[in-house]
């Protein structure tokens, strides 16, 4: 691989991938207005945090040394 | 008949050492996975999406793609009648500023930023354009007429600008009027603008090295570059701008309950919104630091029963084998039975 | 405070939810956030907008700061649904509800340092607000060497002393325990003397 090549690949590696430099849509509704990113992120938490909640977490009925 | 346990039964039994089960847990090796998830996370969201850039805009881009809009701005500056000049404190005493009944903050800190629109943003940058004795001389009779006939000039030259043409290269033909001396100043500061040369005459006015950008910062939000670029990004206040980012990036999401008081309408239409928002934020904010003490919303999690969700193993744990009651802390010794 | 109880290798066993592991993942961000802050720092504000290389760490910084609030809002759910201020714990809640604001601030004072559009919109924006409560006189967002100061130095220190507070509380107390479920009456939780202490109760 020439030293231009490796160049180019690392100039791509640090770019990205998805350019989101365009315009933004947005969620109208009544009179919020948000943009589809902003929605995403919250959307997210919301599932995130339900799943932490009701995912079972692995060790729980196993027997542990007592206090 | 049993009754519901009050805050202070709560407390009491959390705050009581733990008598049942335990179980091994390292939390160095949780921070050191938590530290290698985040970081993988990182790593993928930046090389997925990297991030936004838009490039400042200057007063010189300002000058040259809306010159009318700049003009209109520079004559307001010099006749005392844009947003900086009328703000009142910290820049100057032309404005009595927000307040809220008798809070008047904004008066009472004072001008700790003195700015003088008309000198610092018209007089002193002209004054350093080299070789022009027409300019200087009209600067000159400028200052000399008394304030109505100033006042006739830059109303006729505002006046003017509305019906004015633009030309190429950024230039505007305004019709004929009389408008004294401020036609000269304003053609000149326009080129200067133009130039680049006011970008660098407002920031390096008072000393060589500079990290301030209050001047020209002012000056632009003045006119309206900064907000027809942020309006195309759904910056704008009324548009929830606070929360957005430029292009499709998340934003900040977290301001979404700040920016949320700038779309309801007799906030957002007064004068006096800003410290208005700020008051209602910051006694939210008290509240949600003092939860803990504030009656009803300390309950809320025992009404709506998430809890039985989040410790579901415990409870069958429990139902299976109950902990004893907690035992009376021994006295301690010598004391009297 | 004893090591044990700085660290301990031992958990209550009602700590078993996939909620308990993000304030873990919130000092994780910002641990992230801080190492790519200085690494930024190491080659000055400009660095990011003339090479792919800063512009890359910059990513970095911004994505661990959307976690950051990402993960410390999901944790602050977490300990409001569990009434986590219980039992003496009110300080611990105060702390991190403050550290919330503060970071809120922080952050607020990268983006005005980023020294593009969108600095030079929040900053013109931004100063009103300050401005209308008096603090714009000795906190200017249009001053960008100032807004620098308080974004690497002053802000990160504060934030970093109220998330130790925080920690440490939290060891200090322990993790809450569960709440009591309705059917649990305070009869149920009265202490019951026991042999030794002659069967007395003490106050």
């Amino acid at each position: 691989m020439s030293k231009r090549q490796r160049g180019r690949n690392v100039a791509r590696v640090l770019g990205s991938i998805f350019n989101l430099n365009g315009s933004a849509h947005f969620v109208h509704w009544h009179f919020l207005s948000l943009s589809v990113a902003n929605v995403v992120v919250f959307v997210l938490m919301l599932v995130v945090f339900a799943a932490a909640i009701a995912m079972p977490f692995p060790g729980s009925r196993a027997r542990s040394s007592k206090s | 008949m049993s009754r519901r346990l009050s805050n202070r039964e709560l407390n009491a039994e959390a705050a009581r050492p733990w008598r049942g089960r335990y179980k091994p847990y390292d939390l160095l090796k949780e921070l050191c996975i938590a530290i290698a998830v985040v970081a993988t996370l990182t790593l993928a969201l930046t090389i997925l999406f990297s991030s936004p850039d838009e490039k400042p805009s200057t007063i010189a881009q300002w000058s040259r793609q809306m010159p009318n809009d700049f003009l209109t701005t520079a004559v307001a500056e010099l006749d005392g009648s844009s947003d900086t000049a009328t703000y009142g404190p910290p820049y100057n005493h032309n404005g009595d500023g927000q307040h809220l009944a008798f809070i008047h903050l904004q008066q009472w800190l004072g001008v700790s930023h003195p700015i003088n629109t008309a000198q610092d943003f018209v007089f002193a940058p002209l004054a350093s354009v080299p070789n022009d004795p027409a300019l200087q001389s009209a600067i000159a009779a400028y200052q000399a007429a008394p304030a109505k006939t100033q006042a006739a000039w830059t109303n006729a030259y505002t006046t003017g600008l509305t019906k004015a043409t633009s030309g190429a290269g950024g230039s505007v033909r305004l019709p004929a009027g009389t408008y004294g001396p401020v036609s000269t100043m304003m053609s000149a500061l326009l080129a200067d603008a133009q130039s680049g040369g006011l970008d660098g005459n407002l920031l390096t006015s008072s000393q060589f090295f500079q990290t301030d950008y209050t001047r020209p910062l002012l000056f632009m939000a003045d006119g309206g570059l900064l907000a027809a670029r942020a309006q195309a990004q759904h910056l704008l206040g009324t548009q929830w701008g606070m929360m957005n980012e430029t292009g499709s990036y998340p934003g900040q999401v977290w301001l979404w309950l700040y920016t949320y008081w700038y779309q309801v309408n007799p906030i957002a239409n007064s004068a006096n919104a800003d410290i208005i928002v700020f008051a209602i934020m910051a006694l939210l904010s008290l509240g949600l630091i003092l939860v803990p003490f504030i009656p009803g919303i300390r309950d809320i999690p025992r009404w709506v029963p998430i809890y039985r969700l989040i410790w579901r193993d415990h409870y069958r744990e429990a139902r299976a084998a109950p902990l004893p009651r907690p035992p009376v802390p021994h006295p301690p010794a010598g004391a009297a039975p | 405070m004893p090591p044990d109880r700085l660290l301990p290798d031992r958990q209550p066993a009602y700590m078993s939810s996939w909620i308990y592991i993000f304030g873990a993942l919130t000092l994780a961000a910002l641990v992230v956030i801080i190492a790519s802050g200085v690494l930024l720092s190491l080659k000055g504000p400009a660095w990011w907008h003339v090479t792919s290389v800063g512009h890359f760490f910059n990513s970095i910084h911004l994505w661990s700061v959307e976690l950051f609030f990402f993960f410390m809002v999901i944790h602050l759910w977490g300990k409001f649904w569990m009434a986590a201020w219980r039992g003496g714990r009110s300080r611990t809640w105060m702390s991190g509800a403050i550290t919330f604001l503060i970071a809120v601030s922080a952050a607020f004072t990268g983006y005005v340092s980023q020294q593009n559009f969108d600095a030079q919109w929040i900053a013109t924006q931004g100063k009103d607000g300050l401005n209308s409560i008096g603090v714009g006189a000795f906190f200017n967002v249009l001053n960008f060497g100032q807004m620098y100061s308080y974004h690497v130095l002053l802000l990160p220190l504060v934030v970093v002393g109220l998330t130790a507070a925080h920690v440490l509380l939290v060891r200090r107390h322990g993790i809450v325990p569960p709440l009591p479920l309705p059917g649990v009456t305070a009869e149920d939780l009265k202490p019951v003397p026991t042999p030794g202490n002659g069967g007395a109760p003490v106050s």
